[in-house]
């Protein structure tokens, strides 16, 4: 049964570049009485999250939107088990695949069948997954021979169509995608949209945080208006994005 | 099917659990750490003529200088020394690598650790096997020199292969500990790079436990020197002492155990760390 369940989450994301991090301030703040103490005492935190509940269940296509710094891609962490919460409980069945940074993993010294390899890896998948899918990559990549060169010789829409082939490769129960899925030139934007959708229909859940509109109305059945951490609204597409868009020009 | 069920309500048995897991899982892909630990270290040399056998030579032209003139220093002979020397520093580097990476690990992967899905003991892993193929690099100026220079033919040599698997459990151990630690606290990697340089010249690598007769008690309390000697002797066709062996396993014990409630316990937050 693929599902997701949350209840009640809350995330506080720990900050640690003001100093508190180091010995020497946690030492000298006993000293000087502390002047930058917060909540904790001693710890400068954001809350990313606060207390969103969610069940998502097979066929369901969420879209996330909301301002930068509203908590999409904290809660798509979360989903994804990368973060677990500080407050409440969730629970995810079904294998999950996070596509969030389209080209982290590649390495711009390997080969193109290198590089599939090591994204595979960051994607999660065997070595030996990988290289039954590298002939159907090196194809919808359409890069033929320059897949024996390194990846640093490719150019900029090069490198980013061998991204989008690897990452669109997998196949998952619950799909989580961060931004968009880019893909080079205009000459693959077709099939790129093809594979895209098919992705997309052979996994059981979606949840896509974007800031385009036209993503999310393409791909999802409702969404999630996210503000501070805090669910403001959530159903129909329309109606949410409507809704949004109306908060955002009237602000 | 995956389930994976996180509340922030938690008992020392889900922690040890959820840690139990992340390192099962870890193990079970032992062949993507493989291959990324030899692509780092072919990487490291890309484009030189060389490649990986820098690792080799760097250290061999340093043996051979620091051979030829301490052996006259200490009033050794070159025969001996030599052959201590090299398995000296190949040991003792195995180590004193493993413990400086381990201050950094978390760190320098924390893109990685904030995007993928792997569990974090892939990380440790994948730092260890790169470390035995370092070691292994080196391991041929060993045969060299074995060659080379009257090391007594024994079967003692064998015990090598024991001293090797419990220095490599511990260096795991250590390497989860130090970690996360190292990841919340950012004075920990310079702190412990200090040390490694501290234990680097009062362990006897260069000179021997016979250089230093007052002193000697400093010796025996280094743990670096038991997991040295359980390693080296056998390297040189000799047999280890007992006390080398009782301390080596026992801290080997204590560490694992340690690591493994250590690790299951901060696991989580190592996520927030980086």
């Amino acid at each position: 049964m693929i599902g997701i369940s949350v209840e009640n989450i809350v995330v506080d994301i720990p900050i640690y570049g003001a100093g508190s991090r180091s010995l020497k301030n946690n030492i000298l703040s006993a000293a000087t009485g502390g002047a930058l103490k917060t909540r904790d005492g001693d710890k400068l935190s954001i809350r990313a999250i606060d207390g969103l509940s969610l069940t998502l269940n097979r066929g369901d296509r969420l879209g996330l939107v909301g301002h930068n710094g509203a908590g999409k891609s904290t809660l798509l962490r979360v989903l994804a088990g990368i973060y677990e919460p500080n407050e409440g409980r969730i629970r995810t069945s079904g294998r999950i695949a996070p596509i969030f940074d389209l080209g982290f993993g590649m390495d711009p010294y390997s080969n193109g069948w290198d590089n599939m390899l090591l994204r595979g890896i960051s994607l999660g998948l065997s070595l030996g997954q990988t290289r039954e899918k590298m002939e159907e990559i090196a194809a919808v990549s359409e890069l033929g021979e320059f897949l024996d060169m390194p990846l640093r010789t490719y150019s900029a829409g090069m490198a980013a169509r061998l991204a989008f082939a690897i990452s669109t490769s997998i196949t998952a129960d619950i799909l989580l995608v961060d931004e968009a899925l880019g893909a080079g030139d205009a000459a693959f934007l077709e099939k790129a949209k093809q594979r895209t959708d098919k992705m997309i229909k052979d996994s059981g859940i979606l949840v896509l945080a974007s800031h385009a509109d036209m993503m999310i109305q393409q791909w999802c059945t409702h969404a999630l208006w996210l503000e501070h951490g805090k669910p403001r609204m959530m159903g129909d597409v329309d109606d949410v994005l409507a809704a949004y868009r109306n908060a955002v020009a009237s602000a | 099917m995956t389930a994976i069920e996180h509340s922030s309500s938690k008992t020392w048995h889900t922690f040890l659990t959820t840690g139990w897991h992340d390192l099962r899982d870890g193990a079970r892909r032992h062949q993507a750490w493989i291959f990324l630990a030899g692509h780092e270290v072919r990487r490291q040399y890309q484009r030189s003529i060389l490649g990986p056998f820098w690792i080799t030579l760097n250290l061999a032209i340093m043996i051979a200088a620091i051979g030829w003139f301490y052996s006259e220093i200490f009033g050794q002979e070159i025969d001996t020394y030599l052959p201590f020397l090299t398995v000296g520093f190949i040991v003792f580097g195995f180590m004193s690598n493993i413990v400086n990476e381990a201050a950094n690990l978390f760190a320098s992967e924390a893109v990685a650790i904030r995007q993928s899905l792997l569990p974090l003991s892939f990380y440790v892993y994948k730092l260890i096997f790169r470390q035995i193929i370092i070691f292994a690099h080196n391991f041929t100026i060993y045969i060299v020199v074995w060659l080379l220079f009257p090391i007594p033919a024994s079967f003692n040599i064998l015990l090598a292969i024991p001293g090797f698997c419990l220095m490599v459990i511990s260096s795991f151990s250590a390497a989860l500990i130090i970690g996360p630690i190292a990841a919340r606290f950012r004075d920990i990697p310079p702190i412990i790079a200090s040390l490694m340089q501290v234990f680097f010249f009062v362990t006897p690598i260069f000179w021997t436990i016979g250089n230093v007769p007052k002193r000697a008690v400093f010796v025996n309390i280094n743990p670096f020197f038991h997991y040295l000697e359980i390693v080296r002797q056998p390297l040189l066709g000799h047999a280890p002492s007992n006390l080398n062996w009782i301390i080596a396993s026992v801290l080997t014990a204590i560490l694992s155990v340690t690591a493994f409630f250590f690790f299951s316990r901060y696991r989580s937050k190592i996520t927030y760390w980086v």
